[in-house]
């Protein structure tokens, strides 16, 4: 059976090719997800509850018994259902300069045709997620799980922390424009 | 009794040797390998073949005694595996292909792993490169495949390659250019360029061209087989010569040499010895092959049942088939090699239970050496076949490896209990028996693909059943499949030691090119002499390679061949050539045996002459007059078998329910003995199972033949 310690190696990306393709090819481990958990909780510095990893920064935690985005160093981001991108920095590369800061000249993408979304974490600035998308693309929500869900059927458990599964992004934004 | 050959399979755990007299008789010898002196572990084997035959004979008796000394084993390829080849090496390529060697056409990163496997994009990674990235240079040039130089050589880029990579420190530099088989000019030029720039520096390192490696089209592989020719053939010599020395030094006076994986031999000193590197499989091919010719069998299947995978090579027409394009431990390499395909399921594969859906999976990893749970000192956890046979009874844990290693059926009860048969709420015999016919199934299933496959029907081959695991499946994996017969050597564990045995010591060379035979016969004469010219051309190269070996070229046989398919198609047959140089009227001769090659090997409905036919290689072999083993041909006698060879009997597990079997000891048995189902045939180094309802009958050659008795 897998130990924690093992996943912890995996985390830390400290396991060779040869070791990863012997976990990735055999059996699932109906307890990993747990082992993950512990493991990332005990990365952060603060003591939420991990609930869901969203990415190596973000994570889905329980903060007075609501689930909310978190980053690593701390920064909240608030309800999970709304896109968090909101609330980040964004740096956009739409033009010669900035592409070319980035890639040779001909190596990169036309600016009229797509632009780099780069959103950055208010607290740590840790880049956080990249969107290539048409310039006026809406910004994109990556991942919406439902937590109930996942862990009533799926783990076959209580979720910590609980909130009706539904996109509230649009609301918060019209809320602002009041 | 004087022994004349001697064969020996060093594996990656076990060193096996072979010993055959005069007569065809022979014993068997095994021993640990012992990586850092091979020679050991190839000594300590033989020793062992002498005591377990009771034969009081000197070692130095028995040497001297040698006209054959044959190596299969795992040196090259481990020193490959373990990336303990010579390092670091240079490479000099066309500029732009730079990264081919790296890329490896993108199939490097999957190709060996098992299709469950390579269908997930998550499961793919590339090797560790053999040579990195800064230690190629790409020089401009470029020369078309017709030979024709399209581009001249950059000839200062050359040099400050040389230079560069003189100051990086290479052991070696090789030199891979675009399309030089065709042409070798540029790649000639780079050599002569490389060879001042060291002079001039004061530092010398070996050179090594493709096109006198491989010459053969694609340039990944002949690029690989280059590169690996330095890194894992060269420093292997070293090895082997050692070897040599070693056994020179105790009376031994036969030659050393090394099965290469397209079935000949060749001494320490050939070229090419990275064709020695994957010789393993192909022992049991040329012994199924060598079986063919003495029973007159054209059309036979081998099989090898080893303790992690199944291997299966096939020949058809009296030909086995050699593949063109393989791989060395994930690298794309375009030597000839006979084919032989496997699937990871062997005696000591693992079985296991899916913990979300509960299916039982077997392999494809394996214990291997380590039997299972039921060899405590393994120190395996994991239930495997082997436990599921010595539940079931077909394998004796009290004579496994002739009783050396001791197996504890109880613990194999419980564990299987534990980890399969109470999940799925069945009984232990119950679980071991479903198991066991699940790998049959699945080995059932792929011999049959593989047949069908090249459009010929079971019932048309002859079954050989070896390795030390085979003898106890080939029941179960031969059933319903109606092939013509089933053989079964009494020396099934040894079969490919035997194999390498009938090899002939020679080697050979392919040149690509591409020579059209238009339907009107217009290119006959062209093609007449372009074919004359590339054999001429490699019997120079092959005569002065036999000189280098000390071999007197002129004492020689030499066979020329070529590989041809109809135009447009994609796969060629290899077809002999009965002396060079041709005459044109010749052609119409190489036309007429493609035909009736194509029409044996596939379907006569699939002759497609009327676009022309396509000489994709130029082929030379060469031959040394080589002794070779007999088989036994003993007195026939009684159906029944002598009392001697009667064991206490057991019971053993089949088809849902215990039967009482009787056990024979196989060193006992006799030519015509018929042993009837159930029993259970028990040697030092196999068990032969004859389940309920089958017979098996031992010939004059000591091989079993075994079938299902007619039900009704």
């Amino acid at each position: 059976m897998e130990t924690k310690e093992l996943v912890k190696d995996i985390i830390e990306g400290r396991l060779s090719m040869e070791e990863l393709y012997r976990i990735i090819s055999s059996d699932k481990n109906p307890g990993r997800f747990k082992l993950v958990l512990e493991v990332l909780q005990e990365k952060v510095p603060w003591d939420e509850k991990i609930i869901l990893p969203l990415s190596d920064s973000l994570f889905i935690v329980c903060k007075d018994n609501k689930p909310i985005v978190k980053c690593k160093c701390g920064f909240e981001f608030g309800d999970y259902r709304v896109n968090w991108k909101l609330k980040a920095k964004v740096f956009v590369r739409d033009t010669l300069e900035s592409l070319q800061e980035l890639y040779k000249p001909f190596m990169h993408s036309d600016p009229n045709w797509t632009e780099i979304r780069e959103y950055y974490c208010p607290g740590c600035f840790t880049l956080l997620e990249t969107e290539v998308v048409p310039p006026g693309y809406p910004v994109i929500f990556d991942f919406l799980p439902d937590i109930n869900a996942f862990y009533r059927e799926w783990l076959g458990e209580e979720p910590p922390c609980e909130a009706e599964f539904m996109d509230k992004t649009l609301e918060y934004i019209r809320e602002r424009m009041k | 009794m004087m022994f004349e050959i001697l064969s020996v399979d060093t594996g990656g755990t076990m060193t096996d040797t072979f010993l055959v007299d005069r007569e065809g008789n022979f014993i068997i010898g095994k021993a640990q390998t012992t990586p850092d002196k091979e020679y050991l572990g190839i000594l300590n084997s033989l020793k062992d073949a002498l005591k377990s035959s009771n034969i009081e004979l000197d070692v130095r008796r028995v040497l001297e005694s040698l006209r054959a000394f044959v190596y299969t084993g795992t040196i090259m390829i481990n020193r490959i595996i373990e990336r303990k080849g010579l390092h670091p090496i240079g490479l000099i390529t066309t500029a732009g292909f730079e990264d081919t060697i790296r890329f490896g056409r993108g199939k490097q990163s999957w190709v060996e792993l098992p299709y469950s496997e390579r269908l997930h994009a998550v499961s793919h990674y590339y090797p560790d490169p053999i040579v990195e990235r800064s230690y190629v240079r790409g020089v401009r040039e470029r020369v078309l495949t017709s030979g024709f130089e399209m581009i001249s050589l950059y000839e200062e880029e050359v040099k400050e390659a040389v230079v560069d990579l003189l100051e990086k420190d290479v052991k070696a530099i090789a030199v891979c250019l675009l399309y030089s088989f065709a042409n070798p000019e540029h790649e000639l030029k780079v050599e002569k360029i490389a060879k001042k720039v060291m002079e001039e520096k004061g530092k010398e390192v070996p050179i090594f061209l493709s096109h006198r490696i491989n010459p053969v089209i694609g340039e990944l592989g002949r690029m690989n087989t280059t590169v690996l020719q330095i890194y894992g053939a060269e420093p292997s010599r070293e090895q082997f010569e050692l070897i040599k020395q070693h056994f020179r030094e105790i009376g031994m006076k036969a030659p050393l040499r090394i099965l290469t994986s397209y079935g000949t031999t060749v001494s320490p000193s050939h070229e090419k010895l990275i064709t020695t590197v994957t010789s393993g499989p192909t022992g049991g091919v040329l012994g199924c092959k060598y079986l063919g010719d003495i029973y007159g069998f054209d059309y036979i299947v081998g099989t090898d049942v080893g303790g992690t995978s199944f291997d299966v090579g096939l020949i058809s027409a009296g030909q086995y088939s050699l593949k063109t394009e393989s791989t060395i431990n994930r690298f794309l390499v375009n030597f000839p090699m006979i084919s032989v395909d496997s699937i990871g399921a062997g005696t000591g594969s693992y079985i296991r239970l899916d913990p979300v859906t509960k299916r039982v999976r077997i392999g494809p990893d394996s214990a291997s050496f380590r039997v299972g749970v039921s060899w405590e000192d393994g120190g395996v956890s994991t239930v495997t076949v082997n436990d599921a046979l010595v539940i079931m009874g077909h394998l004796n844990p009290d004579y496994f490896l002739g009783g050396e290693v001791k197996l504890n059926r109880k613990r194999a009860e419980e564990m299987f209990h534990d980890q399969i048969a109470s999940p799925l709420g069945v009984d232990v015999e119950e679980a071991a028996e479903g198991c066991l016919e699940l790998i049959n199934l699945e080995m059932r299933m792929y011999l049959n693909a593989m047949i069908v496959g090249t459009g010929h029907a079971p019932e048309n081959y002859h079954l050989v059943s070896y390795g030390g695991g085979g003898p106890v499946l080939t029941a179960g994996y031969t059933k319903g499949l109606n092939f013509r017969g089933i053989l079964v050597p009494t020396w099934a564990a040894a079969f490919s030691a035997f194999g390498a045995s009938t090899a002939d010591y020679g080697f050979r060379h392919d040149l690509s090119t591409e020579l059209l035979l238009t339907p009107d016969g217009g290119m006959d004469q062209i093609v007449t002499e372009m074919l004359n010219h590339g054999w001429q051309e490699l019997k120079k190269l092959m005569e002065e390679e036999l000189r280098a070996e000390g071999i007197d070229p002129e004492s020689v046989l030499y066979k020329p061949s070529l590989r041809m398919m109809y135009f447009g198609m994609l796969d060629d047959l290899e077809v002999p050539v009965v002396r060079f140089p041709i005459k044109e009227s010749y052609i119409d001769d190489i036309r007429h045996t493609y035909d009736d090659m194509f029409e044996k090997i596939y379907a006569r409905g699939s002759k497609s002459p009327e676009a022309g036919y396509m000489i994709s290689r130029i082929i030379l072999s060469c031959s040394m007059p080589t002794p070779k083993p007999k088989l036994p041909d003993l007195q026939e006698g009684e159906s029944l078998p002598d009392e001697k060879a009667y064991k206490k009997g057991r019971e053993i597990f089949c088809e849902g329910e215990w039967h009482e079997a009787e056990i024979y000891e196989m060193g006992y048995l006799t030519p015509r003995n018929i042993i009837e189902g159930p029993s259970v045939v028990e040697a030092p180094s196999t068990t032969f199972v004859v389940p309920p309802g089958w017979k098996a009958r031992l010939d004059r050659h000591r091989i079993f033949w075994l079938e299902e008795n007619k039900r009704g």
